[in-house]
């Protein structure tokens, strides 16, 4: 893996247009976070330096739009990054089922760490099915995440060529 | 690695300075938000023109239905109305008599919802006012159907709206036929639940809450819902009264909201600033 800052207004661009979707349209179909989609796509294809701040930034992003603690969802969103940029490290997260239960089990580690955190201020509601729906939802975000990066990669280039 | 983990360690020292304190939006989260509260209002008020279009199509369909029925209960409430203008009319001579001073009419400012919690997990809006309209934290926020939240976070044009049916939030409430007192918060179902109401308080399916005007956050008076359901422990059991209440306001279809511009007395005039 190598330590690109290339993608970082890529995927900075996107994770902004997470963020007003989902504090929009998403928040009105019932509350979808597709941030940790991101993070597992930066966990699976980008070096550890850049995804690492990349996760501490949507995750701080997060936290200011959320009602929740400054630091919350930046803290989960790092270990989340590391934890499954770890597993790739050792295992080749490329087969898409491989992502598939990644993003699971990070959406999973998401809630429960949220439950715990939220919980001790009263009972926690639970909600597989949102889930489900962004498990399965998660391979053609990576396709889109994957087109937004090979779109800048083209923009560099042919900026590049100019400039030669 | 070693980045990692000092990153994950910055965050842990920023999560355990925040936790449990007021929080102060810095410069760079104001210039966050007023960056991208503009895209959120555009996506906002296209999303809220579908689903108003969509909603409208298929309430069409019962449109005849419903107006005769709305037509009755109108009848209804103007019969109510008159009565509770006399009601009215008699409690203020009684005031005057009583010498008790009449309570100041609230100033209201308008707002307009432009983002809701990207998480899903809390119950937070954004609206389009803020510390340059004399919006401070603490303020109550309502709309014609009663009380939505509270002001936590003020940047230069944008506030944050915590509901009241987010689990944090907690008002001092009270029943208004039988006048007995509770806490109203917030949880994860949508509905909320009075607490701490004694378990010999007279309460009921259908009483309507108010807050009670204590605590400093909200001005006496206002809805906040009326009594779903009331359990009581059988025998001796249990202290109180496990109450839920449905909210009066409907959270889903927020757009514009009113922001009661009364301090909260309880904060400090630094955090007003």
């Amino acid at each position: 893996m190598t330590e690109d800052f290339r993608y970082y207004p890529a995927h900075l661009a996107v994770g902004l247009a997470l963020i007003v979707l989902q504090s929009t349209l998403l928040a009105r179909l019932g509350g979808l976070n597709l941030l940790p989609v991101l993070i597992i796509h930066l966990a699976t294809s980008r070096g550890f330096l850049t995804g690492e701040v990349l996760a501490l930034c949507l995750g701080l992003l997060q936290d200011l739009y959320s009602g929740s603690w400054t630091g919350l969802h930046a803290g989960i969103y790092l270990g989340v990054y590391m934890s499954a940029a770890l597993i790739h490290r050792r295992l080749n997260l490329t087969h898409p089922l491989h992502q598939l239960a990644v993003v699971f089990l990070a959406l999973a580690a998401n809630h429960l760490i949220l439950n715990r955190a939220v919980g001790l201020l009263g009972p926690a509601g639970w909600d597989w099915l949102r889930i489900g729906l962004i498990t399965a939802f998660s391979p053609v975000l990576f396709r889109l995440f994957g087109l937004v990066e090979s779109c800048q990669v083209k923009l560099l280039h042919a900026s590049a060529g100019e400039r030669s | 690695m070693t980045l990692a983990l000092l990153l994950l360690l910055l965050t842990l020292v920023i999560l355990t300075l925040s936790v449990g304190r007021e929080r102060r939006l810095t410069r760079v989260e104001k210039a966050v938000i007023y960056v991208l509260a503009p895209a959120q209002k555009v996506v906002m008020r296209a999303v809220d023109s579908v689903s108003g279009l969509v909603h409208r199509y298929f309430f069409l369909i019962d449109t005849a239905e419903e107006n005769a029925r709305l037509r009755a209960e109108l009848s209804r409430l103007n019969q109510e109305l008159v009565l509770y203008r006399e009601s009215h009319l008699a409690n203020r001579r009684l005031r005057r008599m009583l010498e008790f001073k009449e309570g100041q009419t609230l100033s209201l400012v308008a707002a307009e919802v432009i983002a809701l919690d990207p998480s899903g997990w809390f119950k937070t809006i954004l609206v389009d006012k803020g510390s340059q309209d004399g919006i401070t934290a603490g303020m109550a926020v309502v709309n014609a159907d009663g009380v939505i939240g509270r002001i936590i976070d003020v940047s230069y044009r944008h506030s944050k709206v915590l509901l009241l049916i987010d689990r944090s939030s907690a008002v001092d409430a009270l029943i208004q036929r039988s006048r007995a007192k509770g806490i109203l918060k917030g949880s994860p179902e949508g509905v909320c639940r009075l607490e701490f109401v004694i378990r010999n308080a007279d309460v009921q399916e259908g009483d309507t809450v108010i807050t009670s005007g204590l605590a400093g956050a909200f001005p006496k008076g206002l809805l906040l819902g009326r009594v779903g359901q009331v359990e009581r422990a059988a025998g001796s059991d249990g202290l109180f009264q496990k109450i839920v209440v449905e909210p009066a306001v409907d959270f889903e279809r927020l757009e514009e909201v009113l922001i009661a511009l009364r301090p909260n007395p309880f904060l400090s005039e630094k955090s007003r600033d």
